[in-house]
């Protein structure tokens, strides 16, 4: 038993890892205490088939408009419910730019889209600009699914500069260009998972996704940490 | 109305907002102003610049962060830092700042020149003031004479109430001049001004910007002990500069500094109403936590509460952990019906129950050493069930006994603490006590 510290709410806990794990260097120490991480609500029951919201015994009203926007119908599935909780992780994680936090989730992550991941032809997650990874110094995507590393193509999808889209307002976010561009043709044809940190408007998935469907992508799912 | 318009306006950089403080940038921002410093986020041997910690985690490609003061803004391997130099002292004329009218006793004055002479000569002073005795008032005349002079001073504490408590004291004291209050969620957007008054950890953001550092209750956590928020006092100040320490219960370093001549002290022995301080009384209890398992009290605790119950006179009772503080309060309603309310550190309700208890509405308060300081009821008594643990520091003792006697009607008062053994922080406490009053019995003769 070792006492660590909390990275969100700063209280000491004890961890769980046996005395094999340390002998082995197994341990793996969680950046969140476990009361902190009971607040963080699990994504399960009905959920809307294509963004994966949870709670909606149908198609949401956002993902309605969004089949009337592009021609091609994303699906969406997320680990957990974007609340407060999940703000205050991201604020801590992105923008305060914890780098630890990016473990917090990995196991649960992996558990549940483990597979999907590893079935797909082609891993690819949502870029940050060139801006971003200069100041916050990392990609708070391929942090979170760090253990799909070594199947994750960082180098096919990119984005331009611009206002970052967490600073603009939900109106300017859903009208904003398209920013996303491609630096390899390596997508024609596969199937591809497409990973994000938050699916909030939708905006960014959908931009992404219609920049891989026009190089002539074959099929796309996305996968979220929450929804 | 007029100032925050005026802020909102002012867009370009002010060079002034870079005098002596530590300004996070990326790497890759050029300086926007010839006196602009550029300085590097970690020293040659990966100390923070910031914070002097060397506790880094990685980041991707070769790059860290110091993980000890992240939440100041993260510094990194991809940031830098932009400082200016504080420019030098110009004595606008020699004029008065201070507009408070109220007066200071004899002592208080003494207490006041002693600080002010330390500022001329560029020394350090502890001044040791028994709770209770006008500290802040007896640091006007000081701020003051700095001030004149052109100085730049900063009024610090580690406790973010009591900055909060000194900021209308020190705005109406100083009311011509402009103020700032910086705290974590400081409302205000920083602006240079020649008084500051800030939590420790705020001293962070500077670097040689203080010709004068005050540091209120600098015995409480978490500046106490805490290697960061030391390196931040003594960076935050210029090389030639004085630090007046302001404490009723100096650190055993503080002490010790003072003992061995290094730090000139001043005493405050007596409170404002001159009295002395309540002395610490003792009592032994077997195992407490026993009987409180099975929901009793000790006798003698019980017999001391009946007393209470009899004559109406208020009480607080301190104990060691939060998790006592629901059965205690069960055990007591099973015994008397007069009205208490339990708080700890976490309560939501806090400052309703303080209130509660300040408005007379109920009797006592069960607490933990979270009600040590800053907090004033008139006339009330103290007991500390299981004194004798380690959670009691000297310090700690000291502060809960300060609460005793507040006020003119009651300058006494009983201070009772309900123990298995004694031990070496009760003896020390005691013996501070006992020392404080020597001095302040000494002074009321020499009068």
């Amino acid at each position: 038993m070792a006492s660590n510290r909390c990275l969100l709410c700063g209280d000491t806990y004890q961890a769980n890892s046996s005395f094999s794990d340390w002998l082995f260097g197994n341990s793996v120490i969680d950046p969140l205490c476990s009361p902190c991480k009971n607040r963080c609500q699990y994504v399960k029951g009905s959920i809307c088939q294509d963004c994966g919201r949870p709670n909606q015994a149908e198609l949401c009203t956002d993902c309605r408009i969004w089949r009337t926007k592009y021609n091609f119908v994303l699906t969406n599935r997320a680990l957990l419910s974007y609340d407060s909780f999940l703000k205050d992780f991201m604020h801590q994680y992105k923008f305060v730019g914890d780098y630890r936090l990016r473990s917090a989730f990995s196991s649960e992550l992996k558990e549940k889209f483990g597979k999907q991941i590893s079935q797909s032809e082609l891993v690819i997650p949502v870029p940050v600009s060139r801006q971003t990874m200069r100041d916050r110094g990392f990609n708070q995507v391929t942090g979170l699914f760090s253990f799909a590393e070594k199947k994750m193509r960082s180098d096919i999808l990119c984005v331009a500069d611009k206002a970052q889209t967490s600073k603009l307002g939900r109106r300017d976010r859903l009208n904003k260009d398209n920013l996303f561009f491609l630096k390899s043709k390596d997508c024609v044809g596969r199937e591809i998972a497409l990973l994000d940190d938050v699916y909030t408007t939708g905006t960014t998935l959908h931009q992404a996704a219609a920049c891989l469907y026009e190089a002539g992508a074959k099929k796309i799912s996305t996968i979220s940490l929450a929804r | 109305m007029s100032t925050a318009f005026f802020c909102v306006l002012k867009i370009v950089t002010d060079i002034s907002d870079y005098y002596g403080r530590l300004c996070l940038k990326s790497r890759f921002d050029s300086a926007e102003d010839a006196k602009i410093q550029v300085l590097p986020p970690f020293d040659k041997q990966g100390h923070c610049y910031r914070c002097g910690q060397k506790n880094h985690a990685d980041l991707p490609n070769g790059e860290f962060f110091c993980t000890v003061c992240l939440q100041m803004g993260r510094n990194s391997s991809l940031a830098c830092f932009h400082w200016a130099q504080e420019p030098a002292a110009d004595a606008r004329n020699g004029q008065s700042w201070l507009t408070w009218q109220g007066t200071l006793t004899n002592k208080q004055q003494q207490v006041a020149s002693e600080i002010i002479e330390s500022i001329d000569s560029g020394q350090d002073r502890l001044v040791w003031a028994v709770t209770g005795a006008g500290k802040t008032e007896m640091i006007f005349p000081a701020i003051n004479h700095a001030l004149k002079q052109g100085k730049r001073v900063a009024m610090v504490s580690p406790r973010i109430d009591v900055i909060l408590e000194l900021a209308p004291r020190l705005r109406s004291a100083f009311s011509d001049l402009d103020l700032l209050l910086l705290y974590g969620d400081t409302p205000e957007k920083y602006h240079y001004t020649k008084l500051v008054l800030a939590t420790t950890h705020q001293l962070l953001k500077f670097k040689e910007a203080f010709d004068l550092l005050i540091i209120d209750e600098v015995d409480s956590f978490p500046f106490r002990g805490d290697p960061m928020l030391a390196f931040a006092a003594e960076k935050a100040k210029k090389h030639q500069s004085s630090t007046v320490y302001l404490t009723a219960t100096p650190t055993a370093q503080l002490i010790k500094d003072y003992r061995q001549q290094r730090l000139p002290a001043s005493f405050l022995p007596l409170r404002f109403h001159g009295h002395l301080l309540p002395v610490l009384t003792f009592t032994r209890i077997g195992d407490w936590h026993k009987q409180l398992t099975k929901g009793r009290l000790p006798k003698k605790l019980v017999d001391q509460i009946l007393l209470y119950a009899g004559s109406g006179q208020r009480f607080l009772l301190f104990l060691p952990r939060v998790k006592d503080l629901a059965p205690v309060l069960k055990a007591i309603s099973k015994i008397t019906d007069i009205k208490g309310l339990a708080v700890h550190a976490a309560d939501p309700q806090r400052k309703e129950k303080v209130q509660q208890m300040r408005d007379k509405s109920v009797q006592f308060l069960v607490t933990t050493t979270i009600l040590e300081r800053g907090v004033t009821f008139p006339g009330i008594d103290v007991l500390i069930l299981g004194a004798d643990d380690e959670i009691f520091s000297t310090n700690a003792i000291v502060q809960i006994a300060g609460r005793v006697g507040r006020n003119n009607d009651r300058p006494t008062g009983l201070v009772l603490a309900f123990i298995e053994e004694q031990t070496r922080a009760l003896k020390a406490a005691a013996a501070q006590i006992v020392f404080m009053n020597r001095k302040g019995q000494a002074q009321r003769d020499g009068q």
